[in-house]
């Protein structure tokens, strides 16, 4: 840089750099140094109470053939895809329904948080006493009280039921979470474009998908996002309900079980890594379906 | 992202913030509400605990009166009051100051926490509680009680665990309690359906349990016939060991071999298989010890394989007073015999401590017939010295111990890579229960472990 004085827009930008600088230290040391080190990781052997020495791609190599971990990816995948979806139409209901006005409004509002404020954990460990065989109040409704079945149903008996009753767990909960973020969007909407479709004739359901939804965009993207990047990183609700089982391993509990369990921080790391790549694709293809939407 | 305008925005940064406090707040109601695990082993009810045992070796301890030494004990209720009375028996006999670390209950995370600690060569906790599947991981870095220790002292304690703490002709860590698979079953019900006696082999209890499951199913839809641990998890590799050695096929990896590719070994797992939906609920695949203990103690099975601990439920639970506990069941074929998975626990001390002579006196304290004795009748802690086992007080505070069990250590001798291993075994026998093919998931199986120990 010249001796020469700064111009304004220079001056500024120093200002600029100056005060995000404490900031961006903090990042550097929350969060960059941890994803810089389980990158370097990845390329180790590394064990804890063992040596380290770099490997290569050897670990990379090892996990394309690696059948657990494709499992776990697909588990994940498909309770994220499962979720989302049905998180995002019952919030968008539930955001319209509570954006009409009607008596008690306020209260209902309150009452949407209520699964969302309870921590993850107990409320699985809820639902496992829910869901249980034998003494779960569910099949206790549907054998004993409703008769509507003949035996207890094992809600976690085979994959499919398993990724159901886990899935129930998490629309359940977060729902409300999509809902709010929605709500928030319906807000902002300006009441006279709705009004002048009014007039023009159009009619609930027309209003809804040309004005409104459109206008919605922006919210539900962010609703999206945050929910698909939670769940692709799920693992409390999982491991509260199915502690290890191979079947319902999610990308997460592999990487704890090899980290924590076996002490594999090495290839731990690489499955983390390609974890975040994985959650990285997911938000390109939102980004550009935006993207894309808004040309 | 560009067209949200910074109204809605700030508005959805609000709401982000009011949920973010909302969830706070939930926090502090979920812990104050509390949610007892159910197991009831502690609680405001348990009576106040009786005085802790003299300290026997107080004069040679009084020698490092002031120091202070730092010591793991178990989390979790009763167990952790009784070590918490040992350890202020200790401190005011001796002026050693003991300073408590409780572990966290499952004994993979005790695990991982204190092979950190020791990998990073740090000093403490001087005294460390060894998990019986954990010893050859964690050898290197534990100090060599022999010497520290009489040979007599050491002959106090079974051989054989003694042996599964001995690595390289090193002691690395004491025994202090075990615990061993045990057969509850429900002597009212034995009695109505016809049986004088509980099952001597896994295809009598087969029978046993589906007769009387179909006489009391009528009346009672969630009982069973028999709940075990088949969650996929630490758990279900001691079931799994028990029904595989009891059929006289082996213990999953023998010696440097894997052995689980034998037909006993299959018959042993298919019969298992055959019990979901017959006499167990299809839901004992997620069942763990609290789960099996749950539906035991309700009332809503006949069978149950659990630890000592179990007899808890002659308190106050709605089987209290009708049941009892037998050995495990043999495997119906020649060489069968009745097995029972060891668990258990020892007392080490880390190599880099900076207070050995004071660990090893607390270390001898906390392992004392006396303190044995103590736990046994107060926390339901199996003894590891069969003399104490032996004793009228202990016996009369734990009925399992009246019966000879035959142990079965699980393949420990991989070292650092049991939990892989054992993870191979649990996931594998989990997939089984749930009806996946035997002779292909132990083929699978088999090739896992093969290729984990190479």
């Amino acid at each position: 840089m010249s001796a020469k004085p700064l111009d304004l827009g220079g001056r500024q930008a120093r200002l600029a750099w100056l005060l995000m600088a404490p900031s961006m230290a903090v990042i550097a040391v929350v969060a960059l140094y941890p994803a810089v080190t389980t990158v370097y990781r990845s390329f180790t052997n590394d064990t804890f109470g063992g040596g380290s020495s770099w490997i290569g791609l050897d670990n990379y190599a090892k996990l394309l053939h690696d059948t657990a971990f494709r499992s776990a990816t697909w588990v994940t995948i498909e309770f994220t895809v499962f979720t989302v979806t049905v998180e995002a139409v019952l919030g968008m209901i539930l955001a319209l329904t509570l954006h009409t006005a009607f008596a008690g409004r306020g209260v209902m509002r309150a009452l949407l948080l209520v699964p969302f404020a309870i921590i993850n954990v107990i409320s699985a460990s809820i639902w496992k006493l829910m869901f249980n065989q034998s003494y779960g109040v569910f099949n206790d409704l549907l054998v004993d009280k409703l008769h509507l079945a003949s035996q207890p149903i094992d809600f976690f008996g085979t994959r499919t039921m398993a990724l159901l009753s886990v899935s129930a767990i998490d629309v359940w909960k977060t729902t409300p979470f999509v809902a709010l973020l929605l709500l928030a969007g319906l807000q902002s909407i300006p009441a006279d474009t709705l009004e002048a479709a009014q007039v023009d004739g159009a009619g609930a359901v027309r209003r809804f998908f040309s004005i409104t939804l459109p206008q919605l965009r922006p919210a539900l993207l962010v609703a999206v996002v945050f929910r698909t990047l939670d769940a692709l990183r799920v693992f409390d609700v999982f491991f509260v309900l199915f502690g290890a089982r191979a079947d319902t391993t999610t990308m997460s509990i592999y990487i704890e079980q090899n980290i924590v369990d076996f002490g594999k921080a090495g290839y731990g790391s690489a499955i983390s890594v390609v974890t975040m790549l994985i959650i990285a694709v997911f938000v390109a293809f939102y980004v550009s379906l935006n993207a894309r939407a808004s040309r | 992202m560009n067209e949200i305008g910074r109204r809605t925005f700030l508005r959805l940064g609000a709401i982000g913030a009011g949920a973010t406090l909302l969830a706070a707040c939930g926090d502090g109601n979920g812990i104050g509400g509390g949610t007892g695990n159910g197991t009831g082993t502690g609680g405001a009810s348990t009576p106040a605990l009786p005085a802790a045992p003299a300290v026997a070796n107080a004069a040679a301890a009084k020698k490092f009166s002031g120091v202070t030494v730092t010591s793991d004990i178990p989390g979790f209720g009763t167990e952790l009051a009784t070590t918490q009375a040992l350890a202020k028996q200790f401190e005011t006999e001796t002026g050693v100051k003991i300073k408590t670390v409780p572990l966290p209950k499952s004994t993979s995370d005790a695990y991982a926490a204190d092979q950190r600690l020791l990998a990073a060569g740090q000093a403490t906790p001087d005294v460390l509680l060894v998990d019986l599947i954990y010893p050859p991981a964690l050898a290197g870095y534990l100090l060599d009680l022999k010497g520290r220790l009489t040979d007599a002292e050491i002959a106090l304690s079974y051989p054989n665990l003694i042996s599964v703490n001995t690595i390289d002709s090193h002691l690395v860590a004491y025994p202090w309690y075990g615990g061993f698979g045990r057969l509850y079953y429900r002597t009212d019900l034995l009695t109505k359906y016809g049986f004088p006696a509980p099952p001597k082999t896994w295809t009598e209890l087969t029978t046993m349990a589906g007769k009387i499951q179909a006489g009391e199913q009528p009346g009672n839809k969630a009982f069973a016939g028999y709940v075990f641990q088949g969650n996929a998890y630490e758990g279900l590799t001691c079931n799994a060991l028990e029904w595989v050695a009891s059929y006289n096929g082996g213990t999953f990896i023998d010696g440097s071999a894997v052995s689980i590719d034998n037909p006993n070994a299959i018959a042993a797992l298919k019969l298992a298989q055959s019990w979901i939906g017959k006499i167990a609920p299809t839901g004992v695949t997620t069942f763990t010890e609290d789960e099996a203990h749950s539906a035991f103690g309700a009332g809503n099975a006949a069978f149950m394989r659990n630890w000592e601990y179990a007899q808890d439920l002659d308190k106050g639970s709605a089987v209290a007073g009708k049941f009892a506990v037998a050995p495990l069941p043999a495997g119906a074929v020649s060489g069968g015999t009745t097995a029972a998975a060891a668990g258990g626990w020892a007392v080490a001390i880390n190599k880099n401590s900076k207070n050995p002579d004071a660990a090893v006196e607390w270390l001898r304290y906390l392992t004392s017939p006396g303190a044995q004795a103590y736990r046994a009748i107060n926390s339901a802690d199996v003894p590891a010295q069969p003399a104490v086992a032996a004793q009228g007080d202990v016996q009369a505070a734990l009925p399992a111990l009246k019966q000879k069990v035959n142990p079965v250590a699980r393949p420990t001798q991989v070292g650092g890579r049991y939990n892989e291993a054992s993870t191979i075994i649990f996931q594998a026998v989990n997939a089984m229960l749930r009806g996946s093919n035997v002779e292909s998931g132990v083929k699978k199986m088999a090739a896992d472990l093969q290729g984990l120990i190479g």
